[in-house]
C-alpha cells in the first residue's frame, strides 16, 4: 500500500499498478472501511486507487492516514457477496446507431459485434464519469475502436457503447463520445433510492442481445443473479 | 408558501447547492456551487447556513426577480442589486418587498449569488439540491431558470432582520487573482519531463470553452511523456490535469469523478472558489506552496466563512441616476 497526499484535504491510496478484479473487490472493501473514519467525506474507486477526501475543518490527516495503515485488508467478511448483473440490450437499429460504423470499422458484420460484445461477462472495475457508469475492463481486442471524433452532447439513458478499449452503457442521459451500439430498456439507476446505484466495484456485468419485439421487461431484480 | 417568480432569468440561472458529495462514490458528479465563499456569504447574510441550502448561481444579468410576499433576500458577487428605483450594494442582505422586481445586475466578474431567508423550496436528489445540467436532473427540473418559472420560499423560524436595516459583511476585499497556488502532484516527475520551471513560471489565459466542469487554459504548452500510459484515475475539483495538447485544464465542481489525463498539480481549496470568478481572457499563472501551508491556509479560509462578522446598518439607498 502507499499513500501520497492530493492537494490540501485529500489522499491517494495505491494497491497495485494493473488493474483485475480482485484488486477492484479490495479498493471497494477499503472504501466502505473509511466511508466510516471520522471526517471523511468521500472516497472514489479508480482502476488501481482510492481517493480520499476529509472536511478540511473535522478532519485530521494524520490520524486518518494512520487508520488507513491499520486496514486489515479483510474484504469479504464484511461486505456483502459479490455479484454478476445481466444487462438486456436491443443491439443495433435506432437504439444502436453506430453498431455499423464499429462493424465496418474492424471489417466484419454487425451479429459478429454482438456475438462478441455479449460472449463474456466483464468486471466492474469502479464507477465514474456519471451516475452509476461502470468502467468495464476486458472488451475483446477485436471491438477496440477509437472514440468519435466529435462527442454528442446527448446521449439517451441505457445507451450501451464502445469507446477505446473500453465498453459500458449510460445509465442516465449525458453527452458522451464513445460509439453507441445499442440500448437497456431496464433503469438499472435510481434518483430516489438509496443507495441510487446497485452494482459496485468487483461485481461482474454481462450483456444478453434481447430481440426488438421482446416484451416489456420488468425492473432490475429480474436480470441479477 | 411566499414564492419568487423569475421575470427575466439572464442567460445562465441555476439552482445551486453545497454539492452533492455523498453521490459521487456512486459515480456523479458533487456539483454545486462554484464559488463557495461567495455562496456562504449570501447564506450568511440572510442567516441560513446549512452546506445544502439552495440559491440561485447567476452568470449574466440583468436577472429579474419578482416576490410575492416580503421576503429577506442577498445577493453576493453582483455589480449592483435594484428595486423600486434604488440601488442597493451587492453582498447586503435586504428586505424586498411584494411584488416589487429586483434587478440582479450580473455578476462582478463570472459569478453572483442569491440567497433567501428560509431557503428555496427544492427537493433534495441523490443527497443535493443543485442542477445537473449535464445529466438533467436536480435544482429546478434538472435545468436552468426560465422566464416564468415560479420557486417556493420555505417559512422561516428564526429571528428576523428588522425591514429598515440591512444586513453587511465585514469588508473582505477580494483582489482579482493573478496567481493560484497549487500543491505539486505526487507523480509528476513520471508524466511530466519539461522542468517545473516551465509550469510556474508560464501565463495562462482563459479559454472561452471553460465551463462548470474545467477552467481550460491556453499557454506554451508542456512536454508529456508516458501520458500514454496513464490509467484514469479519480480527481477531485482544484486537480490541474495536462492535456494530450500538453494545455492545463482546472478541473471545477461539475467535473466528472474519473480524469483522463495525468494531474499535474492540485490548486488549493481558496484559491478554486476564487478561480470560479476567471473569465475568457483572464490571464494567471501558478504557484506552487508547501503541504503543510496549503493545509493551513485552507483550514483558516473555511474558518473565515464562519466566523466572519456580520452587521447591520440602517437602510441607506443610493438612487438611481435621473437619466438612467
Amino acid at each position: 500500500m502507499e499513500i501520497y497526499p492530493v492537494g490540501d484535504h485529500a489522499l491517494t491510496i495505491s494497491l497495485g499498478d494493473t488493474s483485475n478484479i480482485a484488486l477492484s473487490r479490495r479498493l471497494y472493501a477499503l472504501q466502505q472501511e473509511i466511508m466510516g473514519f471520522p471526517g471523511v467525506i468521500n472516497a472514489l474507486v479508480g482502476y488501481t486507487t482510492l481517493v480520499v477526501e476529509w472536511d478540511p475543518l473535522t478532519g485530521n490527516p494524520e490520524h486518518i492516514q494512520q487508520k488507513i495503515l491499520q486496514w486489515d485488508g479483510r474484504v469479504d467478511a464484511l461486505l456483502a457477496p459479490a455479484r454478476h448483473w445481466k444487462i438486456p440490450v436491443y443491439y443495433g437499429g435506432a437504439d444502436g446507431p453506430d453498431l455499423e460504423f464499429v462493424a465496418q470499422y474492424h471489417g466484419i458484420s454487425g451479429d459478429q459485434v454482438v456475438a462478441l460484445h455479449s460472449v463474456r461477462p466483464y468486471p466492474i472495475y469502479c464507477l465514474g464519469f456519471a451516475l452509476g457508469f461502470p468502467y468495464l475492463g476486458d472488451l475483446p481486442r477485436a471491438l477496440h475502436t477509437p472514440r468519435r471524433s466529435t462527442p454528442r452532447t446527448r446521449v439517451p439513458g441505457g445507451s450501451v457503447a464502445i469507446g477505446g478499449t473500453q465498453t459500458g452503457f449510460y445509465p442516465v442521459e449525458t453527452p458522451g463520445g464513445w460509439h453507441i451500439i445499442g440500448r437497456t430498456p431496464v433503469s438499472f439507476v435510481h434518483l430516489d433510492k438509496n443507495p441510487p446505484v446497485v452494482y459496485k466495484p468487483g461485481d461482474t456485468m454481462e450483456f444478453v442481445p434481447i430481440p426488438q419485439s421482446a416484451t416489456p421487461l420488468g425492473g432490475e431484480s429480474d436480470w441479477q443473479q | 408558501m411566499a414564492t419568487i417568480r423569475v421575470q427575466h432569468p439572464g442567460w445562465l440561472t441555476m439552482v445551486q447547492d453545497g454539492g452533492r458529495i455523498s453521490a459521487e462514490p456512486f459515480g456523479a458528479s458533487r456539483g454545486g456551487v462554484l464559488d463557495f465563499a461567495l455562496y456562504w456569504r449570501a447564506l450568511r447574510l440572510v442567516e441560513c447556513t446549512h452546506p445544502l441550502s439552495a440559491v440561485l448561481e447567476v452568470v449574466s444579468g440583468p436577472v429579474i426577480l419578482v416576490p410575492s410576499d416580503d421576503v429577506l433576500i442577498a445577493v453576493t458577487g453582483a455589480k449592483s442589486v435594484r428595486c423600486r428605483s434604488q440601488i442597493i450594494p451587492s453582498d447586503t442582505g435586504f428586505w424586498a418587498p411584494a411584488n416589487h422586481p429586483i434587478t440582479v445586475d450580473g455578476p462582478q466578474s463570472a459569478r453572483a449569488y442569491v440567497a433567501v431567508h428560509g431557503g428555496f423550496d427544492i427537493g433534495l436528489i441523490l443527497g443535493g439540491r443543485g442542477t445537473d445540467i449535464r445529466n438533467h436532473f436536480g435544482g429546478f427540473n434538472g435545468r436552468p431558470l426560465q422566464k416564468g418559472d415560479v420557486l417556493g420560499v420555505l417559512p422561516s423560524t428564526l429571528s428576523r432582520l428588522p425591514h429598515t436595516r440591512w444586513r453587511r459583511w465585514n469588508p473582505e476585499p477580494r483582489n482579482p487573482l493573478r496567481t493560484l497556488r497549487f500543491v505539486w502532484d505526487h507523480a509528476v516527475e513520471r508524466y511530466f519531463k519539461t522542468s517545473s520551471g516551465d509550469f510556474t513560471g508560464a501565463d495562462y489565459t482563459v479559454e472561452p470553452a471553460s465551463n462548470g466542469m474545467a477552467i481550460r487554459l491556453h499557454g506554451a504548452p508542456l512536454g508529456l511523456s508516458n501520458a500514454a500510459r496513464y490509467l484514469s484515475e479519480p480527481v477531485l475539483p482544484g486537480t490541474i490535469q495536462i492535456a494530450l495538447d500538453g494545455q492545463p485544464l482546472l478541473l471545477l465542481a461539475h467535473r466528472g469523478t474519473m480524469g483522463g489525463y495525468p494531474p499535474i498539480g492540485h490548486v488549493i481549496t481558496p484559491d478554486l472558489w476564487h478561480a470560479a470568478q476567471l473569465k475568457p481572457g483572464d490571464v494567471i499563472s501558478f504557484k506552487p506552496i508547501a503541504l503543510a501551508q496549503a493545509r493551513q491556509i485552507s483550514q483558516q479560509s473555511y474558518l473565515a466563512l464562519s466566523t466572519a462578522v456580520t452587521y447591520t446598518e440602517p437602510v441607506r439607498y443610493a438612487s438611481e441616476p435621473s437619466n438612467n
